[in-house]
């Protein structure tokens, strides 16, 4: 299976060309905002690096988030418009899920993995996985206020990796940090989105939080 | 030629396929009005989330409707600025990525430029020509000498004069979007029983200015106390008059500078969505037959945000050899004419 991955969910940008597991190619972003600018012509490039054509692709994956509002929708305009002209199967995995699956080799088998990304405004963007060859979800992704951590996160001993793990192990300290995997590397993106049956309908957005607005007289929307 | 062009700039989703000699084959336009609707003006994050959620669809829908395969393309033509940034980023994304997707030329376009030269769509309108820009967003006067050659007479310093009917509608209690609604009552308005201001006319320059009026009818607001039917047909009415006699008055000072700077009169084209205003149309048609500028608009459909303008606009630029890379960045702001200078205590919107 020829799978084009990309991530552009959490600042920097990530695409990877992965056929039957193996990476043919890839390229990284990691200047903040510059993507708008980059990812197609880094996706041309790493189509070309592995003589790849898109109609040879078999699926397109991206993650939907959490991260930033703009920069998910990055990720998934373009493969929904890759999808839409090229008639390839299009796939979303959760930004979340791409972190947690990028240390499955590196912790004890059954132990939790916490993926936990730096969501600002007092909130960390949650989830947590058992380990074990794959990758079990035990929760689902929320948004998490910062006192209510330490009740979010019972999933017992384990590592937790990404932008707000130092937050996340100072509520929880059987959790342990796994330094320098804050970033999310696309072959991961491409790992999940090739395990999973397909479906049909397209991916959409993962923004964990509504729009920032305010009905007239400064009412919150239901 | 044949081109899809793709709008997202502001709360319409929007795609079409123009073929340069058989005009339009497909325009598809998906309005944001009930997500925006209750927050009485349009919200950036809403507007950029409805985007990503139909674009694909309603280009899949565009290029069946137009029986036209990507192969029988010459172009990907989208807004890529001025507008708010974050559904601007949506169709500039799924459109390179459809350009990418098919080896096509790219045109990133801009949205003013794509109102501009929506006309020669329709009408077979000469350059140079004078063009009067009216939307919520913008309020210009322009003379529009080409491709891409603009040169910018007049501007708003603050509201649009879209905005400005949206506010007088909320204030009013009209619902969103004002503009209709305020159409709607001043028919049975009388628009002489409220004194309200005519801002910057009789000026030497071309520049616009509506919130000391928006201000006038506010306060005309608070002094009723609970404004009947009657009160606010009359204000409605009071206030397009305004409206109209400050475009008309900035417009037939433009037609005095078109015809010192290119030596004769041209066509008077409104485009925008204020252009589908019939009031106010018809009090400019008077001036435009009185001062010989013929007046010329585009229908409804395309004056208000449209797939088709912009693909129209990458026709255009694509005959004349114009294509971007797909490093195109979006713009948030992306005046038409750069070179104009600033209008006088003007903020982001000259």
């Amino acid at each position: 299976m020829r799978v084009l991955a990309f991530d552009t969910s959490l600042g920097g940008g990530s695409v990877a060309l992965v056929a039957g597991g193996v990476c043919l190619a890839r390229a990284d972003e990691d200047r903040p905002r510059a993507l708008v600018e980059r990812l197609l012509p880094m996706i041309e490039q790493v189509l070309a690096e592995a003589g790849v054509r898109y109609v040879d692709l078999d699926l397109i994956a991206t993650t939907v988030g959490p991260g930033t509002f703009a920069g998910l929708r990055i990720g998934v305009a373009v493969a929904r418009g890759l999808g839409v002209a090229t008639g390839v199967r299009v796939a979303g995995v959760t930004s979340l899920e791409a972190l947690a699956h990028g240390v499955i080799g590196q912790t004890p088998e059954g132990g939790a993995i916490v993926a936990a990304i730096d969501g600002r405004r007092g909130q960390l963007y949650l989830q947590c996985f058992r380990s074990g060859g794959v990758l079990t979800a035990m929760s689902e992704p929320a948004a998490v206020d910062l006192v209510d951590l330490t009740s979010h996160l019972a999933c017992g001993p384990g590592v937790v990796v990404g932008s707000g793990a130092s937050i996340a192990a100072a509520a929880v300290p059987v959790l342990h940090v796994l330094p320098g995997h804050d970033v999310i590397d696309a072959v991961h993106v491409a790992a999940i989105a090739a395990s999973r049956p397909p479906t049909s309908a397209p991916p959409r957005p993962l923004y964990l939080r509504a729009p920032d607005a305010k009905l007239p007289g400064g009412l919150v929307p239901a | 030629m044949r081109v899809l062009g793709i709008e997202t700039s502001c709360d319409e989703t929007a795609a079409a396929v123009v073929d340069s000699e058989r005009g339009i084959l497909s325009n598809v336009v998906l309005s944001q009005l009930d997500e925006h609707r209750p927050y009485g003006g349009v919200v950036p994050e809403i507007a950029a989330r409805a985007h990503i959620d139909h674009l694909d669809g309603l280009i899949a829908q565009a290029m069946a409707e137009a029986a036209v395969s990507y192969g029988d393309l010459d172009g990907v033509a989208v807004t890529s600025g001025p507008g708010l940034i974050g559904g601007v980023m949506v169709g500039l994304m799924t459109a390179k990525a459809v350009a990418s997707a098919h080896n096509l030329p790219f045109v990133a376009v801009n949205h003013l430029e794509a109102h501009a030269l929506a006309v020669r769509m329709t009408d077979k309108v000469d350059f140079p020509y004078l063009l009067l820009l009216v939307s919520g967003g913008h309020c210009q006067l322009l003379i529009v000498e080409g491709v891409g050659k603009f040169h910018r007479l007049g501007t708003t310093i603050d509201d649009a004069v879209g905005e400005a009917f949206d506010k007088t509608a909320k204030l009013l209690g009209l619902g969103y979007p004002g503009g209709p609604a305020v159409e709607v009552a001043a028919k049975s308005g009388d628009p002489k029983r409220f004194d309200l201001p005519r801002p910057l006319i009789g000026r030497d320059d071309c520049h616009f200015s509506f919130s000391g009026l928006k201000t006038a009818i506010r306060r005309e607001v608070e002094k009723l106390a609970g404004p009947t039917d009657q009160d606010k047909a009359d204000l409605c009415a009071g206030f397009q008059a305004a409206a109209a006699d400050v475009l008309i008055d900035r417009s037939r000072r433009a037609m005095e500078i078109f015809v010192r700077r290119t030596g004769g009169k041209g066509a008077f084209v409104i485009s925008g969505g204020v252009a589908a205003n019939r009031y106010l149309r018809e009090r400019l048609s008077v001036l435009c037959e009185r001062e010989g500028f013929p007046m010329v608009c585009p229908p409804p459909s395309l004056c208000t945000d449209n797939g088709a303008m912009i693909a129209w606009a990458g026709v255009e630029r694509l005959s004349l050899g114009l294509v971007d890379t797909l490093e195109a960045p979006a713009r948030a702001r992306w005046p038409l004419d750069p070179d104009a200078p600033a209008a006088m205590g003007a903020g982001v919107k000259a």
